[in-house]
Parts: C-alpha cells; sequence; structure tokens
C-alpha cells in the first residue's frame, strides 16, 4: 500500500445471503483514492458502486458477507476497526450526500436540528473542543449553509425538510455533509432527481466546496456525462468488477473495455449523430455469474478464454487500467 | 404534409379548495396555460421542460385523463377537447399512450397476455380466435419471445416491461402516440435499444409521436422539431438542428449549457454559456410578466410587466421573449 493514498480498497469481494442462496455481487474490486483528488465511479443499476461505497464507511446491511479483501482510510483497516475509530471516520474522516435528499432528511425535525446533530457529533470526536456552546453551533450552522449558497439561510434553519424544493433539500445535505472539516466526501448519485439546470448547479457547487477545502471526492453516478464534469480520474464498474480506470479525458478519447466503448456509444449526443445500439443482453445472475469475464455473455469481441478466466485489471497504457484479454499483450 | 395534431391555446388550471368540506376555490395552480402547437403526420415532436413546466399535464390533456380548462385538441381536424370518456371510440383508438414508470402502468395481477389483450377486445381489434395470433404479432414488433405472454410484469426486466407497454399503445393501431418520458427511469443501454425502436415503429407504421421529456440531448437525436416548456407555456419552438444551432431564448440557452456532455464537438454546441441560476417557481405564484423574470440575466423592466408573445423569427422558429419582439419574420 503506497503511503499518499487517502483511501485504499484492496481486492474487496461481497455477497448479499438472500433466501435462495449467495448474491455474489462485488468480485475483487479495488480502488485508490489520493488527498485532493476527484474521483467517479460509473457503472448502470445494480453493478455494485453502492455496496462498495458503502463498505468505506462500514455501513453496509446485516446481510452482507465480506469474503476478502480490506479498506484502508489513511493506513487503517476499517472493516476490522474499533468502535472508536468508526466513531472518528464518521464523524470527522468521511461524509456522505445520499441520492434522495427527501429520504435522507429526518422529515419531524427542521433543518437546523439535523445540521447542529451532525456538528455537535463531530466536535465531540474534537478533545480540544469539548466547552461546546449552543451559539457557536448556530454560527456554524449559518456558514455552513451559506457556503452551500442557500438563499436566507435564517429562515432555511428553520424549516423543515418538506417546506423546501428538491435542490435546496440537496443543498442542505451538501451543507449538513461538509458542516465541519471532512477529508473524504461520497457524494452517491447526487443529482440523479434533480433537473438538469438545478443539476448543473449542484455538481458546481460540490465541486467548489471540495476544491475550497482541499478534501477528495468519490462521486458516484451512472451518467458519464456528469463524472467527465467532475472528476480527475474515472473508474468504470460491471457487474461488481471495476473494469476499467483512466485519467478523465483519456478515457473518454480512448475508451478501451468493449462495455466502455458500448456504454459511450449508447449515450445520446448533442450534436445528433444518432443513438448507438445497446448493449444487448443483461446484467449477469449475481447467484450463479459467469466463471470468467462477467461481461463475456454480452461481449461482441468474446474470446474462449473470457469464458475461462477472469481478466484482471492491467495498466495497458500510462495510467490507463483495463481488465480485457483483447489487451494481455499490450499489458506491461 | 397534414397536421396530425393541433392545440390551440390550451389551459388547464387546477382549482386549490381552502377545505375539504368548504370545496371554496382559493386559488389555481395554473399548470397548462396557453399552449398552442401542431403536430404534422409522421413527424417526432419533443415536449422539453423541467419538472412542474407542465409538459405531462399537456400530454394527459391530449389523450384525455384531463378535460381542458379552456382550448381546442383538433385531431385530424376533429375536435376532442373532452375528457376520454366522452371520446368517440374510433378516436381513442388512435390515440395511445406510453407512460414513465412501466412497474406502474402494467397490472401488476395480470399476466402480459391479459394486459395486452385488454385493447384487443376493448376495440374489437381481432376476433376472439385470432387473438392468440395477434399477441404474437404485438410481441414480435418489440422483439419479445412468445413464451412471454404468460409471463408478470414483475418477473421481467424494466426495459422489457415498457416494451410491453409499447405493444400496448401499438395494439389499437393508432396513428399518434404519445410518449410520456418513456426512458426516464431505464439505464442508457437500455434506453439506447428502445429508442432505436421507437424510432423503427415510426417509420415502420409511418406514426407521429408528441415525445415528453426532461432530455435535450436525447431530443437532438430523436425529434423532429422541439418545444420548450416552462410553467405551463411554450417558450420556443424549433426544428431540432436550428434549436441547438441558434438556441433564442434566454432560458433555452440556459438548458442547452446545463446539459453534461461527453465529448469535445458537443462543447462547441454548449459555446453560448449561461450559468444557471434559480428555480423554477411555483406555478401557483408564477411572477407577473414573463414567467422566467426570476432567473432571467436579460430582463429589464419591461418583463416584470409584459407578458411576452409569441412570435415566429424565422420561418419555422417561434420564441416567446421581449428580446426578439421585433423580429418578426
Amino acid at each position: 500500500m503506497s503511503e499518499i493514498n487517502l483511501l485504499h480498497i484492496e481486492n474487496l469481494s461481497v455477497s448479499y445471503r438472500i433466501y435462495r442462496g449467495l448474491l455474489k455481487v462485488l468480485d475483487g474490486v479495488s480502488l485508490e483514492v489520493r488527498p485532493g483528488e476527484k474521483v467517479a465511479l460509473v457503472g448502470e443499476t445494480g453493478c455494485g458502486k453502492t455496496t462498495t461505497v458503502k463498505s468505506i464507511l462500514n455501513i453496509l446491511p446485516r446481510q452482507a458477507i465480506i469474503h476478502r479483501g480490506k479498506v484502508f482510510f489513511k493506513g487503517k483497516d476499517v472493516l476490522r476497526a474499533s468502535d472508536s475509530d468508526l466513531n472518528y471516520l464518521r464523524r470527522r474522516g468521511v461524509s456522505m450526500i445520499f441520492q434522495d435528499p427527501t429520504a435522507s432528511l429526518f422529515p419531524i425535525f427542521t433543518v437546523g436540528d439535523q445540521i447542529s446533530t451532525v456538528i455537535r457529533a463531530a466536535l465531540s470526536e474534537d478533545a480540544n473542543n469539548t466547552q461546546l456552546k449552543e451559539s457557536s453551533l448556530f454560527e456554524t450552522a449559518l456558514k455552513a449553509l451559506r457556503a452551500a449558497s442557500l438563499p436566507d439561510p435564517e429562515r432555511i434553519l428553520r424549516s423543515y425538510p418538506f417546506q423546501l424544493s428538491g435542490g435546496m433539500r440537496q443543498r442542505v445535505c451538501i451543507a449538513m455533509a461538509l458542516a465541519t472539516p471532512r477529508e473524504l466526501l461520497i457524494a452517491d448519485e447526487p443529482t440523479t432527481n434533480l433537473d438538469v439546470t438545478i443539476q448543473d448547479q449542484v455538481l458546481r457547487l460540490i465541486s467548489n466546496m471540495v476544491a475550497e477545502k482541499n478534501i477528495s471526492l468519490i462521486l458516484i453516478t451512472h451518467s458519464l456525462g456528469v463524472a467527465r464534469e467532475i472528476a480527475d480520474r474515472i473508474y468504470i464498474m460491471y457487474a461488481g468488477s471495476i473494469i476499467e480506470m483512466s485519467q478523465t479525458d483519456d478515457l473518454f478519447e480512448n475508451p478501451l473495455h468493449p462495455y466502455s466503448r458500448a456504454l459511450l456509444n449508447c449515450v445520446p449526443k448533442l450534436t445528433g449523430e444518432g443513438i448507438g445500439q445497446g448493449v444487448p443482453g443483461h446484467l449477469p445472475d449475481y447467484l450463479n455469474p459467469p466463471l470468467g469475464c462477467r461481461f463475456e455473455p454480452r461481449c461482441p469481441k468474446s474470446m474462449p478464454i473470457c469464458k475461462k478466466i477472469k481478466p484482471s485489471l492491467k495498466e495497458v497504457a500510462k495510467g490507463h487500467f483495463v481488465s480485457c484479454f483483447l489487451y494481455d499483450s499490450l499489458g506491461g | 404534409m397534414s397536421e396530425i395534431l393541433t392545440v390551440k391555446g390550451l389551459k388547464k388550471y387546477f382549482p386549490i379548495v381552502s377545505s375539504t368540506f368548504s370545496r371554496r376555490q382559493v386559488n389555481y395552480i395554473k399548470a397548462v396555460d396557453n399552449v398552442s402547437f401542431f403536430l404534422n403526420e409522421g413527424e417526432i415532436l419533443g415536449l422539453v421542460g423541467e419538472s412542474g413546466s407542465g409538459k405531462s399535464t399537456t400530454a394527459y390533456v391530449i389523450v384525455g385523463i384531463y378535460s381542458p380548462t379552456a382550448g381546442d385538441i383538433l385531431f385530424k381536424g376533429r375536435n376532442i377537447n373532452v375528457v376520454a370518456t366522452k371520446r368517440p371510440l374510433e378516436v381513442k383508438k388512435e390515440v395511445a399512450i406510453v407512460f414513465q414508470d412501466p412497474g406502474t402502468s402494467l397490472n401488476p395481477q395480470h399476466n402480459i397476455r391479459e394486459i395486452l389483450s385488454v385493447p384487443l377486445k376493448v376495440h374489437k381489434v381481432v376476433s376472439k380466435k385470432h387473438l392468440n395470433s395477434k399477441i404474437e404479432e404485438l410481441l414480435d414488433i418489440v422483439e419479445l419471445p412468445k413464451n412471454y405472454m404468460y409471463k408478470q410484469p414483475r418477473a421481467i426486466g424494466g426495459g422489457e416491461r415498457q416494451m410491453v407497454a409499447i405493444a400496448r399503445a401499438l395494439a389499437t393501431n393508432p396513428s399518434l402516440i404519445v410518449l410520456d418520458e418513456p426512458t426516464s427511469a431505464l439505464d442508457v443501454s437500455v434506453q439506447a435499444k428502445i429508442i432505436n425502436k421507437l424510432l423503427d415503429i415510426q417509420k415502420e407504421f409511418q406514426l407521429s409521436y408528441l415525445f415528453i421529456t426532461h432530455d435535450l440531448s436525447l431530443m437532438r437525436n430523436v425529434a423532429t422539431r422541439i418545444a420548450i416548456m416552462y410553467l405551463g407555456k411554450i417558450n420556443e419552438l424549433a426544428p431540432a438542428a436550428e434549436f441547438f444551432q441558434n438556441p433564442l431564448h434566454p432560458y433555452t440557452q440556459m438548458l442547452i449549457s446545463s446539459v453534461p456532455v461527453v465529448s469535445k464537438a458537443e462543447e462547441s454546441i454548449k459555446k453560448k454559456k449561461i450559468i444557471s441560476a434559480g428555480e423554477i417557481p411555483s406555478s401557483v405564484n408564477i411572477p407577473p410578466g414573463c414567467g422566467f423574470n426570476t432567473r432571467c440575466p436579460f430582463k429589464k423592466d419591461l418583463c416584470f410587466e409584459v407578458d411576452p408573445e409569441m412570435v415566429e423569427v424565422m420561418p419555422g422558429h417561434y420564441v416567446r421573449c421581449h428580446l426578439y419582439q421585433g423580429m418578426r419574420c
């Protein structure tokens, strides 16, 4: 493990226990985030994006079984951490914005109540700041709302979530996530429920706040366009594996994996060149996933070896990793 | 080319009552407010707008789920500005709709055969003897295997469910299909399949589509003409290529510059960068004057007093903004 990584996920495999057996969802996911870096994790519904980031906060549901793999945050293994280390991680280290701001805000408490809970929890981890005053709490909450460019923050502190619009609720969630100093922000599809003009505003806000505070970001999204707007580096996920990773520009100019190419081809473009044919077939059944490459049943360039062996993520050009046998001869 | 659908001065106001018991009307939600457009035969008209813009209400009034407050809906020259139950059967047969979420628009207790046989029986499309072969034919059009007939909606994938909803819309051989965000609940790889299928069907059966969506880049690839709705009104309407080359309304420019894109070629289309600001006001308290005056970077005093008129600035390119009132062609 290199010293410079803030977060390092190493070969993580997670299954969910259900009545019919084991859903083998994550299959050897490795991911790293450096300090101050903006990383996007892109994939379609059901590919394991959310499972991956839930493991970072160790908030996987009870049915989840971690077969192997390690999650290091600042060198500490999160999956085997003590309760006090976990508290520190969740209160000072990592914060998360969820997809649906309506569901992630408590409907019967005001925004002010909810933000001050977060701030209190964070300050309780801070040994020097045990003498917490209610007045400074109010000021910190106001400052957080102002930083998220919410108009009239005093009124919003007294409002209940249902009194705010969807875009404002998501801004409140961002304000809450960044009200206290953090080192990593995880945004799980933060703009999926928002209109395109509001999406633009929220993405710009997240991007600016992350840059200003010099913290790292993991953005989870299903939209390649959103990832391109924000991220320095992109991981593409398919059926529980990382299939390609590269710098943003490199990925869009020269996508290598057949799935990345097909996905990019499907995205409707403003230039109006028509829409690609889509990807034939379905996601594999997680109860009995294919032995070899999980994309093999849908791959237009499938070879005999793909059925037997799972390709590993290899660097084929500088900083461009892909897990596909097509590029095996190029692998270093 | 003749007009299959003409909408003139369409209004749909929902009353707000003071309490459940007194039913005293306090105010209105002006969901659709004086909307006019036409749809040519064999054309795809994209109706684009954010949530709360009234695009779905427009669709529902056209298919007869709501009755309009005012205005005319001419379908092949016949006025059908009433709810569906009051429309003649032969008109209902010709106008079909595909809803956004196939998870809720298909009856979960029925299998696919029962779902598809309802419109066939109601409109007496085929005799009972030929029912099964017609259903097989419909499944064949949307490329679903025949054995899906006896499956229930929950047993098939989201994309396949939407295919069933499309097959149901095709069952009565309609000439106009209203598509209300048919792919916004689906992944892009599935969306691509559905859109390509819809375009094939449109060409094969010479259909007209009214395509409701919030996705501008999808419309660039699908629509013949595009209309932008905002707070119940159409702000701009133009042929698709013209719409992106020469967007005139500040709201259109803001929308186009907000679209996330995946290539450098697309970025050159977003050249007129208008930074998105503000939110859509509630349709109960629509500001006086132009509805966009709360967010517009070019607002003048006039915009707060007078609502601009729709002006044809170039042949087929209509815009409703004070900036272009003198540019009548």
